[in-house]
């Protein structure tokens, strides 16, 4: 029955039917392979509801609601400035802007295209005026708006807490030194473009306006401060955080800022809920096609082939990171995290490894995901801003990728860097 | 990609229905979470309705919200596939996938429907709303859904008659 629903849901991508309606049909052919009693196709609305019926899965909607009222009301270009302060006086300091900038705004807003186009739309007016390469631009956007998908609150961190039953507050914790790599990693990169192509320094500030922005610069980095303290510290829940951080937000670009007129706000709203729902579809179908794949003792017999074969974590780990890297380069990564998540996660427990690695290492995967051809949304969303066609891109993005690859063997292999500060804090 | 078709949809704003509610339920979600937070350290007070109706109002976001990716072309799917073939193929398959879809959707509608009616004795424990209100959200959304894909269709046809290209994803 496992073949039927891949055949199934095979077919149906092949065809262009939308991710969430496919994986849908999948879940109901196997139902119907099961049983062809019509009653038995209730459990699929159901199983639609018990799959987004959680708490914790509200913080998804929230924090793409926090960082869509950031984007829109000025405070990416504060965080942007900030960072340019810092580093701009570095060769290729543009370019290493952007990737701090990005890992910055990931640690307040979670979706990675919503990261790339807030930070790639306000640099790359100035990217283009610095003589930097459309490409380089555009590669730079993509992978620092993937690889920063392991800063949280990340969306897909969220999801692997709830489908694996991880705490969330422990893979935000978990998130946290990996993503420094990948962001010392990616800058290392940058300034090495900029020393071949001898791009320039950024501008040099006065020292008065230095003050002025770092002032203005402050309470956006509060916010950090305030989710990521307040998930770690045990004063509130990811959820609570989100909602907090978009009140704090609002009042910020509303009520300080003045930047964000109620026309943005509807703005960010819609453009919230049309990305939720891209999202939460594929968590209601996705769940539908896991029950039926539990009830025929699939996850059950996948995981006694991978113990099988993978007799130790070592294996196991590039096991999971091939598929992961396969997946995550033909379709969006949540719903095979939903379907997946489940199955490795115990089998990852009976080798030894702590969940919170393997989720992490996941993550690192589908951050790589999202800048891969042929379906990347980050590469989309920074081809969208630079104009450079998606094939042009690449070539420039290689580098890009292979550094990140290499980051995720390193996350792979070193499970210390990961389960260092989730030790420390006592998750 | 959702952010020019966003646009698009903006214009004009509230006398669309979908996105006046969808707009209010975000709203009404942050209130209520955060409002949970405020009674705890202000008023030490821990509210025991706010998580259940925040779920809800969940629920009832993921399926209108679901149907609002629909309208604006949001939803993922596989294009590098059926782009590479010639116009009259990919119109034919791109009139299959709605067909796919739509038998989905109706399946799904009433299903739903099927199971908002059978729980609609139940009660939900702490806001004592009747469990139907919540997983109407379910048929309600699907409806929708059905209804854009077939908008959208409908449209694009009308586009491609006029020798016009499509909307592009």
């Amino acid at each position: 029955m496992g073949l039927v629903i891949l055949i199934v849901f095979c077919a149906a991508l092949a065809l262009s039917v939308p991710i969430g309606i496919a994986l849908g049909i999948s879940a109901l052919s196997g139902l119907m392979y099961i049983s062809f009693d019509p009653d038995f196709i209730i459990l699929l609305p159901q199983k639609f509801m018990a799959g987004l019926d959680s708490f914790p899965l509200l913080a998804i909607p929230l924090f793409i609601l926090a960082g869509s009222i950031m984007s829109h009301g000025g405070i990416a270009r504060r965080i942007v400035d900030l960072t340019l302060v810092f580093f701009g006086r570095i060769r290729g300091g543009l370019g290493i802007v952007v990737t701090v900038s990005t890992f910055f705004f990931g640690a307040i807003c979670g979706s990675g295209s919503a990261k790339t186009a807030a930070i790639g739309s306000v640099m790359f007016p100035e990217m283009k005026r610095n003589k930097y390469p459309a490409e380089l631009a555009t590669a730079i956007f993509a992978a620092a708006g993937g690889a920063s998908s392991l800063v949280p609150p990340s969306i897909d961190l969220i999801v692997i807490g709830v489908v694996a039953n991880i705490s969330i507050g422990g893979l935000f914790a978990a998130g946290l030194l990996p993503s420094l790599i990948n962001l010392t990693a990616l800058v290392v990169l940058v300034y090495f473009f900029a020393r071949k192509l001898d791009l320039p320094m950024g501008p040099q500030l006065p020292w008065s306006k230095k003050l002025k922005i770092i002032r203005d610069g402050i309470l956006p980095m509060f916010m950090i401060v305030i989710v990521l303290g307040g998930i770690y510290g045990g004063i509130f829940t990811p959820t609570e955080a989100a909602a907090v951080a978009v009140v704090y937000g609002f009042c910020l670009s509303f009520f300080l800022y003045r930047e964000l007129r109620p026309a943005d706000l509807k703005k960010a709203l819609l453009q919230t809920a049309s990305l939720s729902g891209v999202v939460l579809i594929m968590l209601g179908t996705a769940s539908m096609i896991s029950f039926v794949l539990t009830f025929e003792r699939i996850p059950h017999q996948i995981a006694g082939a991978i113990t099988h074969y993978a007799s130790n974590w070592i294996i196991f780990v590039l096991f999971v990171n091939i598929v992961f890297l396969i997946l995550g380069m033909v379709m969006d990564a949540l719903p095979a995290i939903i379907v997946l998540m489940p199955i490795i996660v115990p089998v990852a427990i009976s080798l030894g490894m702590n969940p919170l690695h393997l989720g992490i290492l996941v993550e690192a995967n589908v951050g790589l995901g999202m800048i891969t051809p042929p379906v990347g949304i980050c590469l989309y969303v920074a081809c969208g801003i630079s104009k450079v066609p998606l094939e042009k891109s690449i070539r420039t993005l290689m580098p890009f990728m292979l550094v990140l690859l290499i980051t995720l063997l390193i996350i792979s292999y070193i499970p210390q860097i990961t389960l260092f500060l989730p030790k420390l804090l006592g998750f | 990609m959702e952010t020019d078709s966003t646009k698009q949809a903006t214009k004009g704003l509230y006398r669309q229905p979908l996105e006046l509610v969808l707009s209010l339920i975000l709203v009404s979600i942050v209130g209520v979470t955060f409002i949970q937070v405020l009674f705890r350290y202000i008023f030490h007070l821990s509210l025991a309705w706010s998580e259940e109706l925040a779920r809800y109002l969940f629920l009832w976001l993921g399926a209108l919200a679901s149907a609002y990716a629909f309208k604006t072309k949001s939803h993922f799917a596989l294009r590098f596939l059926v782009d590479r073939l010639g116009g009259k193929a990919r119109d034919w398959i791109d009139t299959l996938v709605v067909f796919i879809v739509s038998a989905f959707l109706i399946l799904f509608v009433w299903k739903s429907l099927v199971f908002s009616i059978s729980m609609a004795r139940q009660i939900a424990p702490s806001t004592k709303i009747p469990m139907a209100v919540p997983y109407s959200s379910a048929w309600v959304g699907g409806t929708l859904m059905l209804y854009y894909v077939l908008r959208n269709w409908r449209l694009d046809r009308s586009t491609k008659k006029q020798g016009k290209s499509g909307p592009e994803r």
